[in-house]
């Protein structure tokens, strides 16, 4: 606590008018910040007339720009997310279902209705972690180099490697 | 007393401190080396890759079903500890990748799946089971195997192989 409150320049009083504890903060920057990403991605894969491939595309591009635009904040709520321990699980949960309902609305576009209802989850789930490695390198250049390679992630296992190769070179 | 249950009994009051990292490190060598040894022992085949990753995945989701309290250590108790803890993961996960990247030694253009592709696959699989320990209403790993078992198929050798999983018995 003695850290936070002088790295943050404020009173310990002050720091518990804001809030209840160490916790409570954190979980107001992971909250602000994950829905803050969340809407990004939202509105850029959101727009009309925008195919499958071309929404999964925008959306990438969108959250690798909101890493980038605060490496600190990224960091803070991908790598010490999950060090909270149990407390954050159901956020983290949220986290995962939220972007994988953003990948599910290209159901039935893509024609992978043979697939299970979790797929998405898990594909989300994969990126989760390949950003966390990422972030956890700090090489400041590695976020940006994922970009094609989390796109064709995302697209493959619904329009199969053919069409992605396609829509990646569009 | 086993390695793991005097480390959690250790930081069961008061949370993980550096005094506990011996005691953390002793269980995490334990459980990584038989975990290693069972996944080596079920890949130990004259097959090809893909019946390989199939033994391998296979005998993780039953290991991670049947001991629970180790699966959970390795996955979510280890992201408690900080840096220590991050490193091991990362360093049993380099393993992982290079099993799963032996892949493209069957391919006829090998260089055409990038390297990164075997750590989105153990990302994807490392999610499920980090999920599973974390939360017991997510679904049991065997029941979705499968799906895993699609994603890392059809990344390495197309949509069609990978849907032939979907319907494959564990």
């Amino acid at each position: 606590m003695a850290d936070i409150v002088r790295s943050a320049a404020v009173a310990r009083g002050r720091f518990y008018e804001h809030f209840a504890s160490k916790e409570d903060c954190f979980f107001a920057l992971y909250d602000d910040a994950t829905a803050a990403a969340l809407a990004s991605v939202s509105e850029a894969c959101g727009g009309p007339g925008y195919d499958f491939p071309e929404r999964v595309r925008r959306g990438i591009s969108a959250l690798l720009g909101v890493l980038e635009s605060d490496r600190d904040r990224a960091r803070a709520c991908i790598l010490e997310g999950p060090a909270v321990g149990p407390a954050i699980n159901d956020r983290f949960e949220h986290l995962i279902g939220s972007f994988a309902g953003l990948l599910r609305s290209g159901r039935g576009e893509a024609g992978d209705s043979e697939l299970p209802e979790t797929v998405e989850e898990t594909v989300v789930g994969g990126l989760y972690w390949l950003l966390y490695y990422a972030l956890l390198e700090e090489r400041p250049k590695r976020i940006a180099s994922l970009r094609s390679q989390l796109v064709e992630f995302s697209l493959t296992p619904f329009i199969g490697a053919e069409a992605t190769g396609a829509a990646k070179g569009h | 007393m086993s390695a793991l249950r005097t480390y959690l009994e250790e930081v069961r009051e008061g949370g993980y401190e550096d005094k506990h990292e011996p005691l953390f490190v002793a269980a995490w060598e334990h459980l990584e080396a038989a975990y290693l040894d069972r996944i080596f022992a079920a890949i130990a085949t004259d097959g090809e890759w893909r019946d390989r990753f199939r033994a391998g995945a296979r005998e993780t989701v039953l290991l991670v079903e049947a001991h629970r309290p180790e699966a959970r250590f390795l996955t979510a108790e280890a992201l408690l500890v900080g840096p220590v803890g991050r490193a091991r993961q990362r360093a049993l996960g380099d393993r992982l990748i290079a099993l799963v990247d032996s892949a493209r030694e069957e391919l006829e253009e090998p260089d055409l799946i990038p390297r990164i592709t075997a750590g989105w696959i153990v990302g994807v699989f490392f999610d499920r089971i980090y999920r599973r320990c974390i939360n017991d209403s997510e679904p049991e790993l065997t029941r979705q195997l499968p799906e895993l078992m699609f994603l890392g198929v059809s990344a390495y050798l197309g949509t069609r192989a990978g849907m032939e999983e979907l319907s494959s018995p564990l």
